[in-house]
């Protein structure tokens, strides 16, 4: 789509009528020029991605008042998300550039409004202009000098408070150079410095982040492997004469398949779609020196003679990942055209050039893009590999007890960990299977929670094949001296189908009974995708208590009955608690 | 739908039909001084010109549109 095509959704749902679909999401705009344009590309696109946002724009060079006055307009819409844009440029003056003062204000201001505020705050650096007054001796140039003492002091604010980040649109103009992305005449004429395109590439900059905020992530990468990973046809050249090594176009592949394998260190899944033989590709992977990604690298490999899109399902069964977090690579318009007619969920990057752009064109997917990444990031491709293993494993095991007996499940809870709090507010926002309320929270938020004496209690796994990390989370805030409400209760799907949700519950139920607490309730919130939490709360054997209009359902959960009962109790986990 | 009908029904939210030689800043609310820029760097980009300053703000309709389009050697049907 277009930025036309977005102008005119976002026309549409600004003009109203029917009542307006989606999940809600208030976001709020904060920009030193005329923001209109970019206002109505953000709304065009999150009512593309059927989210439903309300906007605050900060009013034509009001951004200071704003940011500083705890009544204004943005303080009070209380925005999930802000972002804030200034721009600086040597060719008008602006209070950025004719006043050293200036900065300090507006970077105060902003710490400020990020201290009190509790959703996320999205800055971003200044970028420096490719003209200067002084030519290029940068050491003596006050105009340079301001914009790295703004960015060096914003970068040291987003280290300090958890909900400010700090994008760089350099990287933009970089990609379509300065003199396409700045608009003259808009500047002088309109106070519109930007042109279009910029414009564009700004508002999708802003929607990956708002997609990694809501637990929009692309977890997996399934690969296609002729003229894919490595050129020419196995089947026909074999594993040494396929394209793949030191020399042109074999360098190129090789160093796509260097990137791919960053990508696996970092977390994401990598998998194999391929039609093939499978002895061919074992004999790539075993005898063929240059290749860089190893099969133990990959966590399924569907070689065989379906069609991709028969696989695909397949593999995000096997790995127990949804689809919409799947990007499928074929260099082939026929597959690629197949899966996004049937799997319309998967992404599917246009994949129509030459080797060397590969690499190139894999880093600027804009699909990994992570605020932060945790231990559990960096391990997570090499655990899905694992499980492969783990896999085998299971079926040679007669029952499913017995086999968890095998796995020798041990299951750490402790509680208010400051550390894991990061962890935490991550698996929020990325959790969608079991999670019985879908809510995101944000590590500010969760803090506040502490203070005001809510528990949040974790649970780190391990078994024989190692550990997963922290992948249970429960947050209770108290309602009085004898209840209280378990506002979030999830687990990654990395550890499903093995009890551990079980256990992980009784030893929060038994924390909270010794801390005086006889009720629990449990607010559910149906969505699309948490059907494995809704069979939990039944196996619980949980009461429907109140069923509210909006769609939320209360459960009621008396502690000393439910501990004395057998509900999901699993001998075979052994729980540590650190509480 | 030539390329102009398609960027004011975008851009002011009306229906292509109602994209004709009289439709003007008048009788279209969302004609507005924000939304003018926007139709303003939307032709030139699709069509590849550029209007001068005095050009654009001498639009008073969708035909003084197509008019100047047409004054630039460019096709205000394409």
């Amino acid at each position: 789509m277009e930025l036309l095509d977005y102008i005119r959704l976002a026309q549409e749902y600004e003009k109203g009528g029917e009542p307006k679909q989606g999940e809600p999401l208030r976001l709020a705009i904060v920009t030193n020029f005329t923001d209109d344009l970019l206002k109505k590309a953000i709304i065009g696109m999150c009512a593309a991605e059927g989210i439903r946002p309300d906007l605050y724009q900060v009013p034509f060079k009001q951004y200071l008042f704003e940011l500083k006055n705890p009544d204004s307009g943005l303080a009070k819409h209380n925005a999930d998300i802000v972002f804030v844009f200034f721009d600086i440029n040597p060719y008008t003056v602006s209070e950025f550039s004719a006043d050293t003062e200036h900065i300090s204000g507006v970077l105060y201001d902003i710490e400020r409004y990020s201290r009190s505020h509790t959703g996320a705050v999205v800055t971003h650096a200044l970028v420096m202009p490719s003209t200067l007054q002084h030519g290029r001796l940068l050491k003596e140039d006050s105009f340079s000098g301001l914009i790295r003492t703004y960015n060096e002091r914003l970068g040291a604010i987003a280290k300090e408070h958890k909900n400010v980040s700090v994008l760089d649109a350099g990287r933009i103009i970089r990609v379509m150079g300065e003199r396409r992305a700045r608009d003259l005449r808009g500047l002088y004429a309109f106070s519109h410095p930007w042109s279009n395109d910029f414009i564009f590439a700004l508002a999708r900059e802003w929607m990956t982040h708002i997609r990694t905020m809501r637990g929009v992530v692309y977890k997996c990468i399934v690969l296609d492997l002729d003229n894919t990973l490595w050129g020419g046809i196995v089947g026909e050249t074999g594993p040494l004469g396929i394209e793949l090594g030191a020399e042109y176009p074999g360098n190129a592949y090789r160093e796509f398949q260097r990137v791919l394998l960053q990508y696996h260190e970092r977390g994401v899944i990598l998998a194999v779609n391929s039609r093939n033989n499978m002895a061919d590709v074992d004999e790539v992977f075993d005898k063929n020196p240059h290749m860089v990604l190893k099969k133990s690298h990959f966590a399924s490999l569907a070689v065989n003679w379906n069609t991709k899109a028969e696989n695909l399902p397949r593999i995000a069964e096997e790995l127990n990942i949804g689809l919409s977090s799947m990007i499928f690579i074929d260099d082939d318009p026929v597959n690629r055209d197949l899966v996004r007619a049937q799997l319309p969920e998967v992404l599917v990057p246009d994949w129509n050039m030459p080797p060397e752009e590969y690499a190139h064109a894999l880093l600027n997917l804009d699909a990994f893009h992570a605020q932060t990444l945790t231990e559990e990031d960096l391990q997570r491709g090499a655990m899905y590999a694992a499980e492969r293993e783990r896999k085998a494993l299971q079926t040679k095991a007669p029952t499913l007890e017995e086999y968890l007996k095998t796995l020798r499940i041990e299951l750490t809870v402790s509680l208010n960990a400051a550390v894991l709090i990061t962890r935490v507010a991550q698996l929020t926002q990325k959790t969608n299977q079991f999670n019985l309320s879908t809510r995101r929270s944000t590590e500010k938020e969760i803090e506040t929670w502490i203070q005001e004496g809510g528990l949040v209690f974790t649970g780190d796994v391990r078994d024989t094949f190692g550990s997963y990390g922290v992948t249970v989370v429960a947050i209770i805030r108290p309602v009085d001296a004898e209840t209280a409400t378990l506002t979030t209760l999830l687990m990654s799907c990395r550890v499903m189908g093995r009890g551990v949700e079980h256990s992980f519950l009784r030893a929060v139920a038994a924390e909270l009974q010794k801390r005086g607490f006889a009720r629990l309730t449990i607010p559910f919130i149906q969505s699309k995708k948490n059907a494995p939490a809704a069979d939990f709360l039944r196996e619980l054997g949980a009461e429907a208590a109140e069923q509210k209009e909006s769609g939320e359902t209360l459960y009621s959960l008396p502690l000393a009955g439910y501990l004395s009962s057998a509900a999901g109790s699993h001998s075979s986990i052994r729980v540590h608690s650190v509480l | 739908m030539s390329i102009l009908t398609r960027i004011f029904s975008s851009v002011l939210g009306v229906d292509e039909s109602a994209v004709t030689p009289a439709l003007s800043p008048e009788n279209t609310p969302s004609w507005d001084s924000l939304n003018a820029i926007i139709l303003l760097t939307e032709i030139e980009k699709a069509l590849d010109t550029r209007f001068e300053y005095e050009e654009a703000m001498a639009i008073k309709s969708f035909g003084d549109v197509r008019a100047l389009v047409a004054s630039k050697g460019k096709n205000p049907d394409a």
